[in-house]
């Protein structure tokens, strides 16, 4: 090494080495001791790096928990916007895909069924969903004007059952299995009572509703505009 | 409170530094001497007592070191717990011939770690006039200045200027040296030496009524 300009600066040197601590400064051993004792045995941690992680980690909740908030807001807005008609007009035309007649009156009734007083959005829905169960089940036999008043009967349910005990009826019953339709048909042997088949014979039907079996019989001018419901609480068998 | 018992341990001791270390922690002795070669030699075989040893004799010098190049204290004892964590890495490589060897060894593991900092934090990108004019320095006010006043008066320079003082005048490191070191040119290195000496002469003289009362005396 060049010593450019000795004399001065050796003075500054050796006065500088001659100093043992800091002036006016305490250092503790120990700590730093304690320190590099984990830093050596591998216990040492980058404060850099925690920090990087612990705010990566934060930055990925609030990712998270504004995606689930917002999920949720667009599920409620889906409820909201699938209408109480629709599904009523889904479940039904299967029933009635032999002509165009038959459409046009489930139209009509659908088109009678508006006019009933608008009910909450999701508490209508679970109406739906009971019904939709009920109507899968309704097979009639018999001719299209008979088809037809099965329909009326169901879009009159419909409106006249109150919320508060549909969904009563929902909390309450406990949901069973489907049971199987089976064809008198297919059997080939007559059966003398099929439990679970809606019957068309004089005008009466067998509706199957929420696991209740509700016996309807039409009037024989059918005039009358009422529909008459006979309940059974006990299922046939 | 410790008791203040000095332990005198001869070189070649049939005892190992844990053994003696523990001893020394149960009957509370605040000071021992051991020698450094034994210390070495233990810490080599990676006796944590013997690492601790060394470290106590020579933290505190070495923090003196790291501060004159870094002003902030706790960056400074970053950089101390750096160097020693280099030291003990390499300990094995480490042939001990002597207390001067060790301190210069030490010494230049402490001012790399200081200058590795620095240039981290990018503070010698120094545009400056390589024409810079010799200034002299006030001898007699340096010669009445004490070690902790030349030390506070070179912490109060700013970074630049401190690190080429400190490795010109401390260290005895050429021009040429320093720049390939830092990576500045060998006039550049000139111009900032000679600027930290007149920021020094300004410092001393704002100390001024200080130093006048200490010529009188």
């Amino acid at each position: 090494m060049l010593h450019e300009k000795p004399g001065n600066d050796f003075h500054w040197k050796s006065k500088l080495e001659e100093l043992e601590s800091l002036p006016g400064e305490t250092f503790n051993k120990d700590a730093a001791w304690e320190k590099l004792h984990e830093r050596m045995q591998g216990k040492h941690r980058n404060k850099k790096a925690l920090w990087y992680w612990s705010a990566a980690a934060c930055l990925l909740s609030a990712i998270m928990i504004s995606w689930l908030f917002l999920a949720n807001k667009n599920e409620t807005i889906l409820v909201k916007n699938n209408p109480v008609p629709k599904q009523t007009q889904s479940a039904l035309p299967h029933l009635l895909n032999e002509n165009k007649t038959d459409r046009a009156m489930v139209i009509s009734s659908l088109s009678n069924e508006k006019k009933s007083p608008p009910l909450s959005v999701e508490k209508s829905n679970k109406i739906n969903s009971v019904f939709k169960h009920d109507i899968l089940q309704l097979k009639p036999v018999g001719n299209n004007e008979e088809k037809e008043e099965f329909i009326r009967q169901k879009i009159t349910i419909n409106a006249a059952l109150p919320v508060t005990t549909a969904i009563s009826i929902v909390a309450t019953i406990p949901e069973k299995k489907k049971l199987k339709v089976v064809h008198i048909n297919e059997l080939g042997d007559p059966v003398t009572e099929s439990p679970n088949i809606a019957r068309s014979h004089d005008h009466r039907s067998l509706v199957k509703f929420i696991n209740r079996e509700i016996n309807t019989s039409l009037p024989s001018s059918g005039n009358t505009g009422f529909n008459i419901f006979k309940t059974k609480t006990v299922p046939s068998n | 409170m410790g008791r203040k018992l000095i332990l005198l341990i001869p070189a070649g001791n049939p005892f190992s530094t844990n053994c003696i270390y523990t001893f020394i922690n149960r009957h509370n002795i605040v000071d021992f001497y051991m020698e450094t070669s034994e210390l070495i030699k233990e810490a080599k075989q990676g006796s944590a007592a013997a690492q601790k040893c060394l470290f106590d004799q020579w933290a505190e010098k070495m923090l003196l070191v790291c501060r004159r190049y870094v002003k902030n204290s706790e960056d400074a004892e970053e950089l101390l717990l750096d160097g020693f964590y280099k030291f003990f890495k390499k300990i094995a490589a480490f042939n001990y011939q002597g207390d001067a060897a060790l301190y210069v060894w030490l010494k230049r593991i402490m001012i790399n770690e200081c200058l590795m900092f620095l240039r981290k934090k990018n503070v010698f990108t120094i545009v400056t006039d390589a024409t810079a004019a010799e200034v002299p320095l006030q001898e007699e006010a340096l010669n009445n200045l004490s070690a902790g006043e030349i030390f506070n008066l070179i912490i109060q320079l700013p970074v630049g200027y401190r690190t080429v003082f400190n490795l010109h005048v401390i260290e005895g490191m050429s021009h040429l040296e320093i720049a390939k070191l830092l990576g500045i040119s060998p006039g550049t290195s000139k111009s900032q030496f000679s600027k930290a000496k007149v920021l020094l002469q300004k410092l001393l003289l704002q100390n001024d009524t200080e130093y006048v009362t200490r010529k009188t005396r």
